[in-house]
């Protein structure tokens, strides 16, 4: 049995030697007395597959036994002479011996069952360190494991491949047709070629599944790759060359809000450790593919980007980052990152004219959300640089066609601005447009030069022609501010702007807005405009003078002026309006006299009012009140009951006109309902009202309106009715 | 069309329920209706496929944003924060027109019920203790 143990254990070291050193190996070995010594082999010496099956008819259970005995004479002899390599490449009798007795100890006390292995070493590179490497027959190859691989700062363990073809020679080792496992069932096609000599490494992976790379680096898992990816690896000393191909690649993250697929990229680089600095060198062109990156989507159509620059202990450098973005153009930058600290220390970008109709459609929109729509066309060219304290300098070129927001709520044509914002110096921005329109509004061409020093910018004065009047902007200012006590220094923007209208012609701006006629101007005083949570609002008042009299409106502010239902909120107060005039423009018969009127909490929703409380009065004075026959039919239709028919059906028919004392109506809308009054309440039990018409002279004619609760689309249908000259007495 | 057909009387439904105390006929109400009737022909493809759920707040959650295709996933996001944003604004005109802004928490109740009672099969809800189940 000692001499069976001695037989097997060396025969099992020289097998595995006659793979590695193929030149020096076991046929030399035994020619120089080893094997032959204990055995007469005359078919010659017996290959790796004979030993495997002589090992497996062993009980490892026996061979273990009468190893605890062999051992200890061996260590003994060791103690005596060191185990290594000899003059002529091969390993010591007695060393092998040893070495094969731990395989053989632990194969048979690890798996019960007998295999070959042999510690191979280490491998010790500028770039990795390889330990505890083993190699191991099999069949159609061998089994090769790595104990640890540590490289680019991180560090694998119990690394296993097989090799269907696979060299060992004096430190070289070279794996073809190999299979790294990664995971529990995953597979990746690997070959390499490792020359000691020269530090070489050359490493391919083909078409290796995206899913395997989780099993090597288990951070990737959260982002669940997919797809096919091939890549080759050339080391050489301290300098490496690297190619990467994805197939199909997709990945997502578990929120969903970063996520590729069917993405094709190639992706290639060099880099070179010089002293303790290592310089880098890649490129990445994106052929196909699509990303969403909440809230942008991307598809892969040709962008390419290549940068260079360095990395150390203290820094990582961009010195040259080039991108170009087909259909959009060219962006140029350079970053710098201070890695002890964590944070950017410099980052400069210059792009040239880009196309503003894509890039915005990109980048800019999907910021935006559903709304407001930005449609923008042209060509913008910019440039941003960035120090270790903030945002250094901002150049923008823009030359725009159009800009459209809001599907033609707003629009401005030949948009063009040149803006060279400086962080540290006084500046002058020029933005100018050849005039566009604000919903039905026309607005003229304008220039508005916009000084600027750092955070703090403002003009004087900046007129808008608005159909035959100007609508003037002044005194703007608006300053960021950082407030200190905020956690984080949150920023702050504080602006002021006062504005006016110059005198618009009433007939010009009812004809524009699709409105009755209406004579007099429109003019306005804004002292402030302000712009919060949603809401502009304009401080101060907005005169009309219409109709000899004048309308006042006052708290205006537009709530959600770029959403679906932005609304308008004022109060409007209405003096001494010329009724003559008045009742012509609206085709609503004849009265003479002046009215006032009063609207509150007025809420409109497009051109819809939503809510207030109105009313409308007889202005105070003297002077002739005269009604006609068609008006008293008109107003009763409003709400009255019949008192048009009443005077058809009376001698008052005889009558064109009537006098009357006071005419008033009020109404609070609420719910789409519009509740009626009128001047006075009239008692009368079933038959209470309130008068609209309170008569006066002669003849005298009052009108009582029944009716309390009126639909407001009712209401309107019925103005309608009227304007278009067709109304009748309604009898309810 | 059927689908908006469908939503719009899941919506009078909805508003049925309080419809002996609540007027909605209303500009604001109207409009935000219609904005919400053209946006769900968006959103309705997404209830079916899951990704997209109705929650016990009266609001829509997108639950499963892997469900929902890259190109489709910000143009969703986006009308998702529009649709809530016009949910919010329709519970509080309710409660405005009816000159009860206090009712809108009440009003927003109902709908979330009313939402949920009347998804289609197959659309994921909210249970009250949180957790979605698929109808």
């Amino acid at each position: 049995m000692w001499l069976c143990i001695h037989l097997v254990c060396s025969t099992a070291i020289r097998a595995t030697l006659y793979f590695s050193k193929r030149e020096h190996g076991y046929e030399k070995a035994e020619k120089s007395g080893g094997l032959t010594r204990f055995l007469r082999l005359e078919n010659g010496i017996p290959s790796h597959d004979t030993a495997n099956r002589i090992f497996r008819i062993l009980d490892p259970k026996q061979i273990e036994q009468v190893f605890r005995s062999w051992i200890s004479g061996v260590v003994g002899t060791l103690r005596r002479k060191r185990m290594g390599w000899d003059d002529d490449g091969h390993m010591n009798l007695l060393a092998a011996d040893l070495l094969a007795a731990v395989l053989l100890l632990f194969s048979s006390v690890a798996t019960a069952a007998l295999q070959l292995s042999l510690e191979l070493g280490s491998i010790h590179h500028p770039a990795f360190e390889a330990e505890r490497i083993r190699m191991q027959p099999e069949a159609g190859g061998v089994l090769l494991s790595i104990g640890v691989l540590r490289g680019g700062g991180r560090q694998i363990r119990d690394l296993r491949l097989k090799c269907r073809d696979f060299d060992w020679a004096s430190g070289n080792i070279r794996c073809a047709g190999g299979a790294l496992k990664v995971g529990a069932d995953n597979t990746v096609p690997i070959d390499f070629n490792y020359v000691a000599a020269s530090k070489t490494l050359d490493l391919t992976l083909r078409d290796a599944s995206a899913a395997s790379l989780a099993g090597l680096l288990p951070e990737l898992a959260a982002w669940r790759p997919q797809g096919k990816f091939s890549a080759t690896l050339h080391l050489a000393g301290s300098k490496a060359n690297f190619k990467l191909d994805t197939s199909m690649l997709a990945f997502a993250n578990v929120a969903g809000t970063q996520a590729g697929e069917g993405m094709m990229l190639h992706v290639a680089g060099t880099v070179r450790d010089v002293a303790d600095t290592r310089q880098w060198q890649a490129s990445i062109a994106w052929q196909g593919g699509e990303v969403y990156w909440q809230p942008w989507y991307l598809k892969g159509a040709g962008q390419t980007i290549t940068a260079s620059g360095i990395v150390d202990a203290t820094q990582v450098r961009v010195d040259a980052a080039h991108a170009v973005l087909p259909g959009i153009g060219v962006l140029d930058g350079q970053l710098g990152w201070n890695r002890p600290r964590g944070v950017l220390t410099a980052l400069s970008l210059a792009s040239d004219a880009w196309q503003v109709a894509p890039a915005w459609a990109q980048f800019g929109q999907p910021l935006l959300g559903e709304t407001p729509r930005v449609k923008l066309d042209g060509t913008a060219r910019f440039a941003l640089a960035i120090d270790a304290s903030a945002t250094r300098s901002f150049d923008l070129d823009l030359d725009l066609h159009g800009i459209d927001v809001s599907e033609g709520r707003f629009v401005l044509a030949d948009l063009r601005a040149n803006v060279p914002w400086r962080r540290d110096a006084a500046t002058t921005a020029q933005i100018s447009s050849g005039g566009g329109k604000l919903g039905e509004l026309p607005l003229g061409a304008f220039s508005l030069p916009l000084a600027m020093e750092g955070w703090r910018f403002g003009f004087d004065k900046v007129e808008l022609p608005v159909l035959d009047g100007r609508l003037l902007f002044e005194n703007f200012t608006a300053q960021r501010e950082v407030n200190d006590g905020a956690k984080g220094g949150e920023a702050a923007w504080r602006w002021q702007l006062a504005g006016a209208l110059h005198p618009l012609s009433m007939p010009l701006l009812s004809k524009t807005l699709g409105l009755p006629r209406m004579e007099g101007l429109l003019s306005a005083t804004i002292p402030r405009i302000e712009y919060a949570d949603s809401t502009l609002t304009l401080n101060g008042s907005l005169i009309v003078s219409a109709f000899d009299g004048y309308l006042s409106v006052a708290g205006l502010k537009v709530i959600d002026p770029v959403g679906h239902a932005p609304r308008v909120v004022a109060d409007i107060d209405a003096r001494h309006l010329d009724l003559a005039m008045l009742t012509q423009t609206f085709s609503f018969g004849s009265i003479t006299g002046y009215i006032d009127a009063d609207v509150r909490g007025l809420e409109m929703v497009g051109r819809q009012p939503q809510s207030f409380v109105a009313r409308i009065e007889t202005s105070p004075g003297e002077f002739g009140k005269r009604i006609s026959q068609r008006a008293v039919q008109n107003i009763s239709s409003l709400g009255g009951a019949g008192a048009g028919a009443a005077i058809q059906r009376s001698f008052l028919r005889i009558f064109d006109t009537f006098g009357y004392e006071k005419i008033g109506l009020t109404c609070r809308l609420v719910g789409g309902i519009c509740e009626m009054g009128g001047v006075e309440e009239i008692e009368g039990g079933d038959r209470a009202g309130y008068l609209m018409v309170k008569g006066g002279g002669l003849p005298a004619l009052s009108v009582i309106g029944y009716n309390r609760r009126v639909s407001w689309e009712e209401l309107v249908s019925r103005l309608e009715a009227i304007a278009a000259g067709n109304s009748r007495p309604v009898i309810e | 069309m059927k689908t908006i057909l469908l939503w719009l009387l899941l919506l009078a439904s909805g508003v049925a329920l309080a419809q002996s105390n609540l007027e909605i006929n209303t500009p604001a109400v109207a409009q935000i209706k219609s904005a919400m009737a053209v946006r769900h022909g968006q959103l309705a493809p997404h209830y079916a496929s899951g990704a997209l759920g109705l929650a016990q707040d009266a609001s829509v959650q997108l639950r499963d944003p892997n469900a929902v295709p890259l190109a489709q996933r910000a143009a969703v996001q986006a009308a998702v924060a529009a649709e809530n944003n016009d949910r919010t604004a329709l519970y509080r005109e309710i409660a405005k027109a009816n000159g009860n802004p206090s009712w809108e928490t009440d009003i927003r109740s109902t709908f979330a019920q009313r939402w949920i009672d009347k998804a289609q099969p197959g659309w994921w809800v909210q249970t009250a203790q949180g957790a979605w189940q698929k109808k």
